[in-house]
């Protein structure tokens, strides 16, 4: 039996096999799915959702001066509303006036002003609160400034008339709308950065992470009934094991290249097909040898997806394909060195080492088949034992 | 066959298997590990996902460099991004254009001498378009923190003025605007003192995530748990068991199916157990992010645990009977667990479901198990937890009521 012959028969078992093409396309929404929640989040417009408690004065001039920020969109709704769309990402955060604000204001306090609420998944929050923080400064500073100026003309025997104090207020309101000496503004550049890759393309990640899933279901053959005979007569053919292995691998690895392809033509990064391929095949051979490890150790289909999406979806993580590891997360760093997804996500953020890649994909995919090696030594000593024992 | 013979064959058949016993026990234990050690920390942290941006300050007056240096380690600043300070301009620009850094602030030489002669000085932010939004983040942050600033000490020369028009001497006036000049500077730098945390929501409508993610975990651990005892009825149902007769008999059939249901919850609970060191653990702390614990929360989450547990196995019975070929039966399986998770806000976010699916997970077995993992491991409200067992339960007789005759029909109609 040639190993053209073996990769063609399996091919076509797996395009037959609707169950795990299920999986595959399941991978390749999922990814899609993933890219396009992104782009619609980058292309938002950052958005804070206020609730105002307070019916005062300095409540409404915060309100005022938040309404005049360019680059926010200020959402004024109410606390249940703001929360709903918080749970749904359309607002990065969720900001609440208290009833007291403008008492405690006047009383120049200072901490805890205004309570935020943010969202578990929002990651920018810090800068949509930003001129919230710098609003409610602006009337602290005011009401302080105000106080001691009047502190100091007392000590002096002076005070100010109601009049030049309202005319003070209006005139400091003044310089709070007519904006700063500082202007800051954006510049954008024409043409592309050569490259453009600081965050990899988080279609392209989820399908990287998920995708070892349907690779470990694709060695599910071993697993069948047919796997003894057909191990039999490929031996009894003379073509050694790791070609057994390698040519039934190879129709997966073609079906999760083709989903890759498609994956990154519909997500739009077509142009970075060429400089990624390898990455990904490379990925795909490692993820293989981890495949073939959990077959052979499993024995049962059902026990293998009991376990496989759990592994996959670990791995995934400790790989920063999920969600970039931070930089605390030292030790899983380290040994994420270990796992190949960790230099797919390397070569993903534009940080090329496919030597390492490489030999780490090696290493696996012989780990892979020295295991297999070793459960076949088993199961033969089990069944020789069960022979003798008869 | 005796239901205690039953019970014993299928305790065996299903526990024979090292691997899977050590795969039930050891997969939960990964998950969680990754959890507590990745996830977990940065749902507590935040996200750390910091934008690198350039900053070439030409001015070298030493109040800009101050200021630069302030701006650049501000606490919202710093959160949000990371800053790369770059001798001159064309080093900036190298590291735009090798994708290094997404977004260059450009500070030009003579930026404080045209402010100190009442000009309005420019800093710019240059970044590729695929980088604006990035771009669009920096200036927010930069934008209102300069303005700010500036406006600030217009206030004081304002405030100077009416003192001197007010007739206050102009020593005191001048010492006035000093200390407030500092102290302006001194607050501004805690700024973010101002806000009190609401906390962060999550997708369950709580306002911690932390018991949300570790609740879908374990309730999915519990849900595919169930694929083993789901492939072992469905091959008995079109195998030997059936085509032997051994289910003919109604009585039969339901001693077997007793015995499958307890054996399969079993293997469920199993994966379940870390939970209940987890649980004490908990207690153990006391006050657990400002919730106090219940000293019933063991026992409500061993007994959630174990109606979980047999939800799962009768459902898995249910879909056993219901497929002629036992892989078929496991990949039917595993797909209605992904709708499930789908559905109930184990993979998607509850909040972020059209109204209507998310009422459509109401109706799974998965999101009461979640309800109930949370509530009994994190903030136990007896009439919330007597309400998710209660639908659990519910759903408990209805998988029952269903498999139970199917499990007849099939044996009969062997």
């Amino acid at each position: 039996m040639s190993p053209l012959a073996l990769f063609a028969g399996r091919l076509k078992a797996l395009l037959r096999d609707g169950a795990s093409m299920a999986v595959l396309l399941l991978c390749i929404a999922v990814a899609l799915g993933a890219g396009w929640y992104d782009q619609q989040k980058q292309e938002g417009r950052l958005t804070l959702a206020l609730v105002n408690d307070d019916q005062g004065e300095l409540s409404q001039r915060l309100v005022d001066m938040l309404a005049q920020e360019e680059a926010l969109n200020l959402l004024l709704t109410d606390d249940a509303t703001a929360r709903r769309l918080l749970l749904q990402d359309r607002v990065q955060c969720e900001a609440r006036i208290p009833a007291d604000f403008g008492e405690r204001l006047e009383q120049r306090q200072y901490q805890d002003l205004v309570q935020l609420t943010v969202s578990s998944s929002s990651a920018y929050a810090a800068t949509v609160s930003e001129p919230l923080v710098n609003a409610v400064m602006k009337l602290w500073f005011e009401q302080q400034v105000l106080y001691d100026a009047e502190e100091l003309l007392a000590a002096e025997g002076l005070t100010l008339s109601a009049e030049e104090r309202q005319e003070l207020s209006s005139e400091m309101e003044r310089i709070w709308q007519e904006g700063s000496n500082i202007r800051v503004t954006s510049v954008t550049l024409e043409g592309e950065a050569l490259s453009t890759s600081l965050r990899a393309d988080p279609a392209l990640c989820w399908y990287a992470a998920l995708v070892p899933f349907y690779l470990i279901l694709s060695c599910g053959w071993m697993l069948q009934d047919g796997y003894r005979s057909l191990r039999k007569r490929i031996r009894q053919s003379g073509c050694p094991d790791a070609v057994l292995f390698l040519s039934q691998s190879v129709a997966a690895l073609l079906l999760v290249a083709a989903g890759f392809i498609l994956t990154a033509l519909l997500a739009g990064s077509g142009s970075s097909l060429l400089r990624l391929t390898p990455h990904l095949l490379l990925y795909c051979l490692g993820c293989l040898g981890p495949a073939l490890i959990l077959c052979s150790l499993c024995r049962d289909f059902s026990v293998l997806l009991l376990v496989a999406p759990i592994l996959t979806l670990a791995a995934a993580a400790l790989c920063g394909l999920l969600l970039p590891l931070p930089e605390w997360a030292e030790i899983w760093v380290s040994l994420s060195t270990a796992l190949p997804g960790r230099w797919l996500y390397a070569a993903l953020t534009g940080q090329v080492d496919l030597i390492r890649a490489a030999l780490l994909a090696a290493l696996w995919l012989g780990a892979g088949l020295l295991c297999i090696r070793l459960s076949d030594r088993e199961m033969r000593h089990h069944l020789n034992r069960g022979v003798a024992v008869r | 066959m005796r239901l205690r013979q039953w019970i014993v064959l299928d305790m065996r058949r299903l526990f024979r298997s090292r691997k899977l016993v050590a795969a039930t026990l050891l997969t939960p234990l990964v998950g969680l590990l990754v959890f507590s050690s990745v996830v977990a920390p940065m749902l507590l942290t935040g996200n750390n996902l910091r934008v690198p941006y350039a900053i070439c300050n030409e001015d070298k007056s030493e109040s800009v460099r101050q200021f630069v240096t302030m701006m650049t380690n501000s606490e919202s600043l710093r959160d949000l991004a990371a800053a790369y300070p770059v001798d001159d301009l064309e080093i900036g620009y190298e590291l735009l254009q090798a994708g290094r850094v997404g977004v260059l602030v450009h500070i030009p030489d003579g930026f404080y001498e045209t402010m100190s002669a009442g000009r309005d000085p420019v800093v710019q932010l240059i970044a590729y378009s695929a980088h604006s939004f990035e771009q669009t983040m920096v200036r927010i942050t930069l934008d209102g923190s300069l303005r700010a600033v500036g406006q600030s000490e217009n206030i004081l020369q304002l405030l100077g003025k009416t003192a001197v028009e007010a007739g206050a001497d102009e020593a005191d006036i001048a010492a006035l605007l000093e200390a407030e000049f500092n102290n302006c500077i001194d607050q501004y730098l805690h700024r973010r003192a101002t806000l009190g945390a609401g906390g962060t929501v999550s997708p369950m409508g709580e306002l911690f995530p932390l018991e949300y993610y570790l609740s879908a975990l374990f309730s999915l651990f519990a849900a595919l748990a169930m694929l083993p005892t789901l492939y072992l009825s469905a091959s008995d149902l079109n195998g030997p068991v059936c085509r032997r007769g051994l289910l003919a008999a109604p009585a039969a059939a339901r001693r077997f199916y007793v015995a499958r249901l307890l054996s399969g919850a079993t293997l469920i609970l199993l994966t379940l157990l870390l939970l209940l060191p987890a649980s004490l653990a908990i207690q153990g702390m006391g006050v657990y992010w400002g919730r106090q614990g219940s000293e019933w929360g063991f026992i409500a989450l061993a007994g959630a645990l174990l109606l979980i547990s047999l939800g799962f196995s009768a459902l898995s019975l249910l879909l056993a009977t219901l497929s002629r070929r036992p892989r078929l039966a496991l990949w039917c399986g595993f797909f209605l667990i992904l709708v499930m998770a789908a559905l109930s806000g184990a993979l998607v976010a509850e909040g972020k479901l059209p109204q209507l699916l998310a009422e459509a997970g109401r109706f799974t077995p998965l999101k009461p198990s979640m309800n109930l993992i949370a509530g009994a491991l994190f903030n136990l409200e007896p009439a919330r937890y007597g309400h998710d067992m209660l639908r659990l339960l519910l759903m408990l007789a209805l998988f029952i009521a269903a498999g139970l005759p199917l499990v007849h029909w099939r044996g009969a109609t062997r």
